[in-house]
């Protein structure tokens, strides 16, 4: 007996021993690089001058008309644009949960965009597609003969909305799709056999069924929104137009006054974490709806097009398709055109490519177009050189291990996601009275790393929880030591999880402009500040070269993500 | 190699596990009892995934205790089958092999001949993740037998698989199992199974194991109240022993008193005149007829029917409890069919098994 104890005490403690380095390494990053910037910045906003606690700044933020008005503009467009995405996303929704047609795994595909497509290419197609010169107006021009371009909505609450909306929408039909599609249908016949019917029957029988779906998107789109950065600063700009993000980089960057912009983050934070607490609540509601997977039969998409619903379906599914896919293509194409000095006339070129491989630098931006690449792309490998090892060690302690304070551990480090960006460059900044770090390259790989890592986090501890205790035990009664078992079966099974977190980690990093923008010296130029830059001094043509480039880059990371068969969201 | 546990001891805070027990080589033993009893435990003792407080493991004369799960070479199939999914079928039933450092040629034979063993010959290539619930069991009973272990620990293999599939695969198993003569331990909650399977049945209750015996044995003689109610339907009375000579030495007879009145029984085990016991019969074992009579039979009204096919099970209630009893002539259904009627249940001396009554409930 004593002997036993005394075993399973030793056994307690090799345990804990082996969790204890795995456990170290994370730790230390995500408070060294996450919370001391986010604590930096309370400092920065409590405490006066001679270093004193004191709520005045935060309470000056509330009481200045000014402030308030950017906080309430910053509420305002986030639920237009909410509400806009949802209206916009909720038929499609239905037509990709309730029917079956050919494509349809491409139509899913695409609504994964928002997640992987960088918001300056969201800007740059949105700019190239409706700006004032652009295609649409172009297009409206010479068809009806108008001297004048009839839409001008950029720099403007319209540009905002549209933009968002575009950005936002296919998250509404995604994760409402998914839940639409798993209704039983048997219950809408159940509600028919008793008597419901028409909006009765929708209101009572499918309503409740997806309303915490629509709920959960909406508070998720409403987040993004809130916290919506490069769209705001250039569709927006002006201090009619401004919002919370954009207004704490103008108070940092421009102003230098980080009193002000850190009380300021104060109050965002205050809101984003009430926002996530929301939205955490009501995914909770929509999981409980996933454990029952049933798959159901559904009609053809043909049978709604014969009837007379179906000019309406037609229409809108163009609307979506142009409206995700228009701006891109128009970016792309552009990319391949310049225009001679003298003649307002296009022609085709392959000149703003060339220019990657020489040495050429626009005035825009301080280093030639080859480095911007070689930086975004240096980046993108250092993130997922530091992500994977954080995002890995995480999961495999919350999920493989039964630690103490798991749950605890997870929901701390995944805390990351539900702060902006724009507010740990802020931090990143702030701690530079420790550390000198701004304007190094590593404060910006760091950064990049504190966002991706929670991704990793998602993608492999998806699939630690799949190996089952007993294949373990399968391996190891058929001669597979620990080793052996970890060589070739353990990391086989994890291998797509780690390829997709890597490939994820890169993908944020390549298109993260918030903290860089916060964060970066000019010879650090990135892909998005680079497009940034050229969309500010008009030069699209560039702009769209390297938007290509970009798109391109996140296009194969969607890609080998969808291969490995993972859900993007 | 037979199988042998010696006083093996585990402690949990449900209850401590207790186990002595022995399966000759070449024969299968199930572990048959309810759920959390410590049939997987015992499993895992044996296969090594958790030590035991105390006690002792061999195989053949030698002990295991001091080796590692992955040095034990005992196949092991699991409830959820545990498959690799990042290997096709050839590369889970290779595994094994692998590991045990077979050469290639080697390799490829041993696999083409455990598939056609559990006929499923040209799945080489297949993935296992597109396999039905069966062909998925049939490849972990093969990966598990591939590198020829020296014992077998199936758990609840078919637990998984739809009822007249399990009955198919059952028997492939015991095909399989007797065609290799290889020891084995099979653990299942399922009574028919094990009745089927085994060369014998050790019924588990809390960590402990209530009887041993051969499948008949459990069914016809059980000697725990536990063993008696969980194999099989059974029909319970406590009664005080109020004679207990009889004319044979071989079979002596008893003279139980009831509150259902005097029952004669005949067993071969001992027990003393006046002490009290628990009269346990079989509802097949009952004949029932209208008019009331007095020795061994039970008087009552019949409160419920269930008319299967082949035959019929009816409960009668008295004053004192219900009982059942299986009808299988065609008269008898016919004629008992109907709520409320009068019967009396009558059962021979033979089929009447005396157990210390226990306050413990048998459920």
């Amino acid at each position: 007996m004593v002997c036993g104890e005394e075993r399973k005490n030793m056994q307690n403690r090799k345990r804990t021993t082996g969790t204890l380095p795995v456990l170290v390494f994370p730790l230390l990053f995500i408070g060294v690089f996450f919370f001391f910037p986010l604590i930096s910045i309370l400092r920065e906003g409590l405490t006066d001058e001679s270093g004193r606690f004191t709520v005045k700044q935060v309470l000056s933020i509330i009481t200045d008309i000014y402030y308030l008005r950017i906080i309430l503009f910053t509420v305002e467009q986030a639920l237009l644009s909410t509400i806009a995405s949802i209206l916009l996303g909720l038929p499609g929704a239905y037509l990709l949960a309730g029917y079956e047609f050919r494509g349809k795994s491409i139509i899913k595909a695409i609504t994964t965009v928002p997640f992987v497509l960088p918001s300056i290419i969201v800007v740059l197609g949105f700019v190239i597609f409706f700006g004032n010169s652009g295609i649409l107006n172009k297009f409206l021009q010479t068809a009806f003969h108008l001297n004048e371009p009839p839409l001008k909505i950029l720099y403007s609450m319209k540009a905002i909305i549209l933009a968002h909306t575009f950005y936002n929408f296919p998250i509404c039909i995604r994760l409402v799709s998914a839940v639409w599609s798993r209704i039983n249908p048997n219950i809408e016949r159940a509600a028919r056999s008793l008597g419901a019917k028409g909006f009765t029957l929708f209101r009572t029988a499918i309503l409740p069924q997806i309303l915490p779906g629509i709920l959960a998107s909406a508070a998720l789109i409403f987040i993004f929104c809130f916290t919506s950065f490069a769209v705001i600063l250039v569709l927006g700009g002006g201090p009619r137009f401004t919002t919370i993000e954009v207004e704490i980089y103008r108070l940092a960057k421009v102003s230098v006054d980080f009193n002000r912009a850190s009380a300021l983050a104060l109050w965002e934070a205050l809101f984003t974490v009430i926002f996530m607490f929301v939205y955490i609540k009501l995914q909770h509601r929509v999981s409980f709806a996933e454990k029952v997977e049933l798959r159901f039969e559904h009609p053809r998409l043909s049978s709604i097009l014969r009837s007379a619903y179906g000019p309406a379906v037609i229409l809108y599914l163009a609307l979506v398709f142009s409206l995700i896919i228009a701006p891109m293509l128009a970016a792309v194409h552009y990319s391949f055109l310049e225009k001679s000095s003298r003649a307002s006339q296009f022609s085709y070129t392959l000149g703003w490519y060339k220019l990657i491989f020489t040495n050429a630098r626009e005035r825009a931006i301080a280093v030639s177009y080859g480095a911007v690449i070689k930086n975004s792309l240096f980046f993108g490998f250092m993130t997922v050189l530091f992500s994977l090892p954080v995002g890995t060690a995480i999961s495999y302690l919350t999920s493989r291990k039964k630690i103490p304070f798991g749950g605890f551990l997870e929901s701390i480090a995944m805390l990351p996601l539900g702060i902006s960006t724009i507010m740990l460059g802020l931090g990143y900044i702030r701690m530079n009275q420790t550390f000198e770090i701004t304007g190094k390259w590593y404060a910006i790989a760091c950064a990049h790393t504190v966002i991706a890592y929670p991704f990793v986090i998602r993608s492999t501890s998806a699939v630690f929880r799949k190996i089952s205790p007993s294949i373990i035990k399968a391996a190891s009664s058929l001669g597979a030591n620990r080793w052996k078992t970890f060589w070739r079966i353990e990391l086989p099974m994890i291998k797509s999880g780690i390829i997709a977190g890597a490939t994820f980690a890169f993908a944020i990093s390549i298109g993260e402009i918030n903290a860089t923008l916060m964060l970066y010296s000019p010879k650090l130029t990135t892909l998005p500040i680079a497009i940034y830059r050229l969309i500010s001094s008009y030069n699209y043509f560039a702009a769209c070269a390297l938007g290509t480039v970009l798109m391109a880059i996140c296009f194969l990371v969607f890609f080998i993500i969808d291969r490995m068969g993972f859900e993007i969201s | 190699m037979s199988l042998r546990l010696k006083e093996v001891t585990k402690q949990y805070p449900e209850f401590n596990m207790a186990l002595s027990f022995f399966v000759e080589q070449g024969k299968l033993l199930t572990l048959l009892g309810p759920s959390g009893c410590g049939k997987t435990t015992t499993l895992h003792l044996i296969a090594g995934f958790i030590s035991p407080d105390s006690g002792d493991i061999r195989i053949g004369s030698k002990s295991i205790m001091a080796r590692a799960p992955h040095e034990r070479n005992i196949g092991v199939v699991f409830q959820d089958y545990a498959l690799f999914p990042n290997l096709n079928v050839f590369g889970n039933i290779a595994f094994g092999l692998r590991m045990h450092g077979w050469e290639r040629k080697k390799i490829e034979q041993r696999v083409t001949e455990l598939l056609e063993l559990i006929r499923l010959s040209g799945y080489e290539s297949r993935s296992v993740t597109n396999l039905s619930g069966g062909e998925q069991q049939r490849i972990a009973l093969a990966r598990a037998l591939a590198p020829r272990p020296r014992l077998l620990l199936l758990d609840e293999p078919l637990s998984a698989l739809d009822a007249k599939l399990r009955k198919e695969l059952r028997s492939e198993i015991r095909r399989i199992q007797q065609e290799v003569r290889l020891t084995t331990v099979y653990v299942t909650h399922d009574q028919e199974e094990a009745l089927v399977l085994s060369d014998s049945i050790a019924v588990m209750n809390r960590g402990r194991i209530e009887q041993t015996g051969s499948p008949y044995d459990i069914y016809n003689e059980p000697q725990t109240l536990f063993v008696a109610g969980f194999v099989g339907m059974s029909n319970k009375i406590h009664g005080r022993i109020v004679r207990a000579a009889g004319p044979g030495p071989a079979e002596p007879v008893f003279e139980v008193l009831t509150p259902e009145g005097k029952f004669t029984v005949r067993c071969r085990k001992k027990h003393a005149s006046g002490s009290e016991v628990t009269l346990v019969f079989r509802p097949e074992k009952c004949t029932i007829d209208q008019n009331g009579g007095s020795a061994n039979s039970i008087s009552g009204k019949i409160t419920t029917y269930e008319y299967i096919g082949e035959n019929m099970i009816v409960g009668v209630q008295t004053k004192h409890g219900g009982y059942t009893a299986k009808l299988s002539s065609t008269n008898d259904i016919r004629s008992f069919n109907r709520l409320g009627a009068s019967v009396r249940i009558f059962i021979p001396p033979e089929h009447i098994r005396l157990l210390p009554a226990d306050l413990r409930s048998a459920e």
